[in-house]
């Protein structure tokens, strides 16, 4: 950002520049007048009496360069348009270009914060899993587990110390009024163990509730 | 904003006889103010102060140029210096103060019966 640079220290250098050029107008007044004869303290208060209110003096000084820099700013976006104006087909391209690599970015953050960065709201979210089955005849990925399948994986995978089956679902809830279809999810007992989560009132299902019926 | 203290120049007049020094010779703010003052013998009532935002208008407007130097009194000083621009700028604005003057000094005279 080097014109912001220059926009602060050329400021601030014509700043301590007036205020040197001022102080040394006082005391060459100063050095004059008690040349002259009078007591330094006498020349320093007419000094300040001929000169003015200093403060105002700066400030009025500076106020004349005040919007200069915008000005220059607001020329330069009118040259920049005028130019990409010009030149419509390399306007277009960047554009392009950059609408790309933000829209880009912008998805791949989208992903690394949802992924990475902001992690499951539970207990040792790094430590869950999810099995799913793929079938190799057809291209089906993420295809649901049977029951025998699920209790496959409970005696064969002993690195679990939890496992619990779910599958999505949608349920109607009616009380008096007009029934309503919810998204469910149907659980087995261990899910809570698996997710380590703990009910605000009451108590969830247990583990000697959860049957298979076998048909 | 604050009031600007009462000045009895009309706007630009400050600026046109900074111009008009500095064409003797460059000089810095402290001298300006004084040759002013006792050319004008000390007619006008010009607080030395009011110089510097004059100056910085004409620095910024490009009619003069300032560098830092040293004084005939061995001080670190700004000089100021009037640049093609000022020149040029001085007498299109004095030729047309002379016309204004006359104008106005026209008007003024006393009517001869």
């Amino acid at each position: 950002m080097s014109w912001l640079e220059d926009l602060f220290t050329t400021r601030t250098a014509r700043d301590s520049e007036l205020s040197a050029e001022i102080r040394e107008h006082l005391e060459e007044r100063v050095e004059e007048l008690v040349a002259d004869g009078m007591t330094r303290s006498a020349a320093a208060a007419q000094a300040r009496r001929e000169f003015g209110n200093v403060a105002l003096v700066e400030e009025d000084s500076r106020q004349v360069w005040r919007w200069q820099w915008l000005e220059t700013l607001a020329a330069d976006f009118r040259y920049a348009s005028r130019t990409l104006r010009q030149s419509s087909g390399f306007t277009a391209i960047v554009i392009l270009t950059l609408a790309l690599g933000i829209g880009a970015t912008t998805a791949i953050f989208s992903v690394v914060n949802a992924v990475l960065i902001r992690s499951l709201p539970f207990p040792h979210p790094n430590e869950l899993v999810d099995i799913s089955e793929r079938s190799t005849m057809f291209d089906f990925m993420n295809l649901g587990l049977s029951l025998p399948d699920i209790a496959d994986v409970r005696t064969s995978a002993p690195a679990l110390q939890y496992t619990s089956a779910y599958n999505f679902n949608t349920r109607e809830f009616g009380g008096d009024g007009k029934p309503e279809r919810v998204s469910a999810l149907d659980v087995d007992a261990n899910f809570f163990s698996v997710l380590q989560i703990k009910p605000l009132v009451g108590r969830f299902f247990t583990p000697k509730k959860w049957r298979v019926r076998r048909t | 904003m604050m009031t600007p203290p009462p000045r009895d120049l009309f706007p630009g007049a400050l600026e046109m006889m900074i111009l008009r020094t500095l064409k003797r010779s460059p000089l810095h703010g402290y001298a300006l103010a004084q040759h002013i003052k006792r050319t004008s013998n000390d007619l006008l009532q010009i607080e030395e102060g009011s110089l510097y935002p004059a100056l910085q208008r004409l620095l910024k407007a490009g009619l003069v140029k300032a560098a830092w130097g040293t004084s005939a009194t061995n001080r670190r000083v700004r000089i100021y210096t009037l640049t093609p621009t000022g020149r040029t700028h001085l007498e299109k604005e004095m030729s047309a103060f002379e016309t204004m003057l006359e104008g106005i000094t026209r008007v003024l005279a006393p009517v001869k019966p």
